[in-house]
């Protein structure tokens, strides 16, 4: 069973999320179910202070980090099913059925590879807590397969938000390709991202991360 | 040692690291790591710790180094300090690279190895078959009471803790990337495990504490 989940909270209104599912229905060769998680345990929640007087790239936090609890959550589907997690801000642009045909011995996560082309950026960045290449707007995985990154946080949790701003930077540097061999990467052009490129050969997934909400409005929420 | 250079400049940073010459440049000219003046903090941890002779007490020849950045000028005082094996962390893949070449001179000497890791998060992995351990940038880190602990390092190891008060103050200013700032030396003692001290003070910004754990 192919599963699509996302995830809601904050200030996203609940036509986002039909948007969505109209959106995967209408592109999908294949059948899938929809499930939008919007219940999330509040174990993390002491960690989620900002520091008083840091600057918004260094404040720590680690915002987001609603999604490295899907990796838990995850644990109410069938060990065989296949995993395809999206951001309420993305459109999907061709068959989904394209990421069924993957090897899923590893999950996948967006390799950010317009970034990559700018390496005096990110690589002189790398230390710093803004700057990954990993990208979880998109990510594919099975059951389980990345429940490994639940427990690292769970376990370093006080370390880990008091360290991390975003949860990409945080998988990349404790999961990414310098330190471990957890996650493939979709393949170049298969998800793209408007902010790197716009919409000229939108991938499978097109990403609208990154940009201002009245953007968003204008691209994403009126499909 | 300048031949050093010259071919790590030349050949290993032209092809592999490009995007890293000018800072390596600057590193070496004038001792500035990219913008934060780095190499003047070193030297005062490095001048202090011959000024007190700990290494003639101690047994240095197994040392880490934590957040060392570009490291050339460096090996001459690991000679000094008596190190023969060194472990130099660091959160930035690409630097242990450009290290091994800077430090090329000192090969015979000092057998160096570099991890990748976050001296907190990852601290099973930082060595504690050691005699001495500095960590320059402890601002970047979650705090030090939370890596190291008096159980995992011989008794007589020395400890050397760097930290400042630079916050963040816009892009490609000094306090980028630091997550934990303190501002005064009693403040960032806080932050450090039970030590009995034997050398504690602040220049400019930078916060020094010398001691054994307790």
């Amino acid at each position: 069973m192919l599963r699509v989940i996302c995830a809601k909270w904050g200030d996203y209104q609940d036509n986002t999320i039909t948007q969505l599912f109209d959106n995967v229905k209408e592109k999908s060769s294949v059948s899938f179910d929809f499930c939008c998680f919007t219940e999330f345990s509040n174990e993390f929640d002491k960690y989620q202070h900002q520091k008083d007087g840091y600057d918004y790239w260094d404040q720590g936090g680690l915002p987001h980090s609603n999604k490295i609890q899907l990796f838990k959550l995850d644990e109410k589907f069938d060990k065989n099913d296949v995993i395809l997690y999206l951001d309420l801000d993305v459109i999907v642009n061709q068959d989904i059925a394209y990421f069924l045909e993957l090897d899923n011995n590893k999950p996948y996560i967006v390799w950010n590879y317009w970034d990559e082309e700018k390496p005096e950026e990110w690589r002189r960045l790398y230390n710093i807590s803004h700057c990954p290449l990993f990208n979880s707007s998109v990510m594919l995985w099975k059951p389980g397969q990345n429940l490994p990154i639940y427990n690292f946080l769970k376990a370093n949790a006080d370390k880990v938000f008091f360290t991390y701003r975003g949860i990409d930077t945080f998988m990349f540097h404790h999961f990414g390709p310098y330190t471990s061999t957890h996650f493939n990467h979709f393949e170049e052009g298969v998800v793209t991202s408007h902010r790197h490129g716009g919409n000229i050969l939108a991938g499978v997934v097109h990403m609208f991360e990154g940009l201002s909400d009245e953007e968003k409005g204008k691209y994403v929420f009126n499909r | 040692m300048f031949r050093n250079v010259e071919r790590t400049l030349k050949y290993e940073l032209d092809e592999k690291y490009s995007h890293r010459k000018e800072e390596v440049y600057k590193a070496i000219r004038n001792g500035t790591d990219w913008i934060y003046d780095c190499n003047i903090y070193k030297e005062w941890c490095y001048e202090k710790l011959l000024e007190l002779d700990f290494h003639k007490a101690n047994d240095f020849s197994k040392t880490n180094i934590v957040s060392g950045g570009y490291c050339f000028y460096d090996g001459q005082y690991w000679l000094k300090l008596g190190i023969k094996n060194i472990w130099l962390y660091e959160l930035d893949e690409e630097i242990r690279g450009i290290n091994g070449r800077l430090t090329d001179y000192i090969k015979h000497d000092i057998e160096k190895t570099f991890k990748t890791l976050d001296c907190v998060i990852d601290k099973k992995w930082v060595n504690k078959d050691i005699g001495l351990h500095i960590n320059f940038n402890c601002e970047k880190y979650y705090h030090m009471k939370h890596a190291v602990s008096k159980a995992d390092y011989p008794d007589n190891c020395i400890f050397v803790f760097c930290g400042s008060n630079l916050k963040y103050a816009g892009p490609d200013t000094p306090g980028n990337g630091n997550i934990n700032i303190c501002e005064t030396l009693d403040d960032f003692i806080e932050t450090l495990p039970n030590m009995h001290i034997f050398f504690k003070d602040t220049m400019n910004d930078k916060h020094m504490v010398i001691g054994c754990l307790e």
